[in-house]
């Protein structure tokens, strides 16, 4: 078994994730106009929503991988859904970070407990669990197994906490997004391309660190075959040369 | 169906009996869950500021922390003794040993809630008796809720050296919505509304009993295997 880097078409992608959040970065910041009211702090709006996005598109993942790795055993399905773990965990705590900043000259407060952010919250404490797991469980066989039985719970259990939380706080505070008739063209057209470049960026990603774990993977194989290859002389036969 | 009806009252049988001839976890849940109420009570003066408001959560806190401890039991012995290997081998369907280990947690949790409540309504002063039958209904279906996801994730930490640490943080983020809806629909009962006006919340506790028992029972298959 060879396990090689990704390269063609999966290089290009990187390439592309680099340059598209580099030329949104540059859009947000001197092509896109200020807004009215929240003036320049309003520009994180750009980055913050597409990874809000990217956040909940990992953990999906995770219950695409989840699900098929119980379904067909196969350990490129759990190498997807956990680089769909660290991948949105990140995209998540990027989200977590960047919201309050925003809120607190928008709605003068750091948080609040709307339906959207306590489901962001409860998210990263999700993908926490679940790394978690993953962490303690290192070296037991069944790590796999019981990693993508609780990506399936979470996965359940995320769109009935934004339903709940909905409930709880009826009257939730309108945001600039639901207000997004009178968006201006070059707003829209930063947005699109930033968007676009964290979807880059999220696939770049998500496919070095599958490809990271095949790496690992053929690591353990080729570390087992030199212990093997050390105990047979020892041992009193065997081949020691090769 | 006769069979695995059987298979499930029997395992129920076997968990309360070894729990009522060591008595090791119903003593201890009840106790910490007693402690949690008297903890609340001196941190927030009872004599001088209106619990009312707070009470639902208190006692949500209190029943959903003693069931952390009781799940994390419900499996620890088993590991230790070897009997769930036994358990493995008995010829039934793997979701009846789910549903059985569930019934046994829910049925001990229920008992540990029975004795917390007159307690908590003597200590933070708390009037349960009027609305007892929508306060007991509301409780149970919430406590559905906990041990379906308690037992499966409960399984899965009590095979790691971490367990007692790993359980909380597995637990907590899925038990959220059910906590909030039981808070929710246990403060509206207990301000003196009927079923019909907690509804809404009482319907999302049941939708979250449902998806969570069906998922614990097509899933616990996964927890068992070594």
């Amino acid at each position: 078994m060879k396990a090689r880097p990704p390269g063609g078409p999966w290089l290009a992608i990187d390439i592309a994730a680099v340059v598209s959040v580099l030329a949104a970065f540059l859009l947000a910041l001197f092509y896109a106009p200020t807004e009215r009211t929240m003036g320049d702090v309003q520009r994180i709006f750009y980055f913050h929503v597409p990874s809000a996005m990217m956040a909940f598109l990992g953990f999906v993942v995770v219950m695409v991988g989840s699900i098929a790795f119980l379904a067909t055993g196969s350990r490129r399905f759990d190498s997807l859904a956990l680089a769909g773990a660290e991948v949105g965990f990140l995209f998540c705590t990027i989200t977590l970070l960047t919201g309050p900043v925003w809120a607190r000259s928008a709605w003068g407060v750091w948080w609040t407990w709307d339906a959207r952010l306590s489901t962001t919250l409860i998210l990263w404490l999700l993908y926490v669990a679940y790394l978690m797991l993953r962490g303690y469980m290192q070296g037991d066989v069944r790590m796999r197994r019981f990693s993508a039985v609780l990506g399936i719970l979470g996965a359940l259990d995320v769109p009935i906490v934004y339903f709940s939380v909905r409930w709880w706080r009826t009257q939730h505070p309108t945001t600039f997004i639901t207000e997004r008739g009178g968006l201006e063209p070059e707003m829209r057209a930063t947005l699109l391309l930033a968007m676009l470049a964290i979807l880059l960026l999220f696939v770049s990603l998500l496919v070095r660190r599958i490809a990271l774990e095949r790496l690992r993977a053929g690591r353990d194989l080729l570390r087992m075959e030199i212990e093997e290859r050390e105990i047979a002389p020892a041992m009193g036969g065997g081949s020691d040369r090769s | 169906m006769a069979g695995y009806a059987a298979a499930v009252l029997a395992l129920i049988k076997k968990d309360l009996l070894s729990e009522w001839r060591t008595r090791e976890a119903i003593g201890s849940m009840a106790l910490f869950s007693l402690l949690i109420v008297v903890v609340f009570g001196f941190c927030f003066d009872a004599r001088r500021v209106d619990l009312r408001e707070a009470a639902p959560g208190m006692l949500w806190v209190a029943f959903s922390f003693s069931g952390v401890l009781g799940l994390n039991h419900s499996f620890a012995t088993e590991r230790q003794r070897g009997s769930l290997q036994a358990l493995l081998l008995a010829p039934v369907d793997r979701s009846a040993i789910f549903l059985g280990k569930m019934l046994g947690n829910l049925l001990l949790l229920s008992l540990v809630e029975a004795l917390t409540l007159p307690v908590f309504s003597i200590l933070l002063r708390v009037r349960v008796l009027p609305c007892l039958p929508e306060l007991a209904l509301v409780t149970f279906a919430s406590t559905i809720g906990l041990t379906a996801v308690g037992t499966l994730l409960a399984g899965m930490a009590s095979s790691n050296r971490m367990r007692e640490m790993l359980l909380p943080i597995l637990l907590y983020p899925i038990w959220i919505p059910v906590l909030l809806a039981a808070v929710k629909a246990t403060g509206g009962v207990l301000a003196g509304e009927t079923l019909g006006q907690v509804w809404g919340w009482l319907r999302l506790i049941l939708a979250f009993d449902l998806i969570f028992v069906t998922v614990g029972l097509l899933l616990f298959e996964q927890i068992l295997e070594e």
